[in-house]
């Protein structure tokens, strides 16, 4: 989820002209939620490729579980992602995000992967964050479809054809932003609702999930962006999955050399330390994006 | 034999150390225990030992479920161990298969004519 929510940060920083109206641009906090637009631009395309590295894990008991030695758990990952303005205020969003996992455990490596969950999304603008001084506010909703493989149907070793949920989760959320050139903020909360699914005849319900996402940069220079995001999620208990949260912060340094392109780089790591999670995986994960608008 | 599998859709709220944590018994004790000394990332092989009230040795149908309580999946494979007796009421489940890293609830039935008995583990898998 963190790793989604940096490459759409990777938008976010980049997108626009002028500078405060674009400096706060397109973040979003999950994949099934859309990024801004700039008020100028009529859609975006955007490439990201990300390197995942898994840490360890977060115990039940809030311990930092660093992964055992001879152990490691990685992913490459490609995202897919568009945007399309249908009014002023509605805009619509599409990813698809395609993975590959490399995880060796005991002398034992393993290779795979494919298509993930597909999400598809929708913000609408109730106060357009625009060249005045009031603070932007938009609600957003997403769906991410099952198109991807679960882990519970993962077939090879290590379950590294495992590239999806599951089951549709349903993305509902808040979104404002307020810039004071050349600063700028963000924040957005977002809650994922899982669809129950039918398992052997029983019924399983993975956990609704509530982020919240505080994201902040500066414009250094007319082509250089640079922003910080710190996220912190909750998983609410249900008769399938336990009660977990995290924490994870990153960094990005965007370059926009044309009025059409822009890069970013980024790294976020999630604070692995005791007491900082629950039942939750850490990652570390480093992301390069390549965003193109049009208008 | 082949083991039958299920969903255990149940609530997770402390985790336990490694020692097994016989579940209920009604006439037969089970006890678990990885081959290897620990569980670990990959395949695992479970020896199972189930015991009359006299704690004599008791051969009986076993069961086992897998479930990962933070991340609401089961084992994640489609490949069931196998089932295989070692000896009068010593049983080896293999591949036991966990396929990411973290806390794994491991859940054995044992019924025979003489009774049933239950044991559940958590494991941290590394």
């Amino acid at each position: 989820m963190f790793t989604r929510s940096l490459i759409l940060f990777a938008f976010a920083i980049v997108a626009g002209v002028p500078a405060r109206v674009e400096a706060g641009c397109c973040f979003s906090t999950t994949a099934t939620t859309t990024a801004r637009l700039a008020t100028w631009e009529k859609g975006v395309a955007g490439l990201s490729a990300s390197y995942v590295r898994e840490l360890g894990y977060f115990s039940s008991a809030a311990r930092a579980v660093p992964l055992g030695a001879g152990t490691a758990d990685q992913q490459l990952r490609f995202d897919l992602f568009g945007l399309v303005r249908v009014t002023d205020a509605l805009t619509l969003s599409l990813l698809m995000p395609l993975s590959m996992n490399a995880r060796s455990a005991s002398g034992v490596f393993a290779l795979g992967g494919g298509l993930g969950d597909i999400a598809v999304g929708a913000r609408y603008d109730l106060l357009q964050f625009d060249h005045s001084n009031r603070p932007g506010l938009a609600l957003i909703a997403g769906i991410a479809i099952p198109t991807g493989r679960a882990i519970g149907a993962a077939e090879r070793a290590l379950a590294v054809d495992a590239t999806g949920r599951g089951t549709a989760i349903l993305n509902l959320g808040v979104s404002t932003e307020w810039a004071s050139e050349p600063w700028f903020v963000r924040g957005d909360l977002v809650g994922g609702i899982p669809m129950p699914t039918a398992q052997d005849g029983t019924w399983a319900w993975l956990s609704p999930t509530l982020d919240l996402t505080l994201m902040g940069g500066v414009r250094a220079h007319r082509y250089l962006f640079f922003g910080a995001i710190a996220r912190f999620g909750v998983q609410l208990p249900t008769r399938s999955q336990a009660f977990g949260y995290d924490m994870a912060l990153g960094g990005g340094v965007a370059l926009k050399p044309d009025p059409q392109w822009a890069v970013l780089v980024n790294v976020s790591v999630s604070l692995f330390a005791p007491g900082a999670g629950m039942n939750r995986n850490a990652p570390l994960t480093a992301s390069l994006a390549l965003r193109y608008a049009a208008w | 034999m082949k083991l039958a599998y299920a969903f255990w859709g149940l609530a997770f709220l402390a985790a336990c150390g490694p020692s097994p944590t016989p579940a209920s018994s009604d006439g037969l004790r089970v006890e678990l225990a990885f081959e290897s000394g620990e569980a670990a990332l990959g395949d695992n092989t479970l020896l199972v030992r189930v015991y009359d009230q006299g704690d004599r040795p008791m051969d009986a149908e076993v069961t086992m479920h897998l479930h990962m309580p933070a991340h609401g999946h089961d084992h994640g494979d489609a490949k069931p161990p196998e089932l295989t007796r070692r000896d009068t009421g010593v049983y080896a489940l293999s591949p036991v298969r966990f396929s990411m890293a973290g806390e794994w609830r491991v859940h054995v039935k044992c019924n025979c004519p003489m009774g049933n008995g239950e044991a559940e583990q958590m494991v941290m898998v590394r």
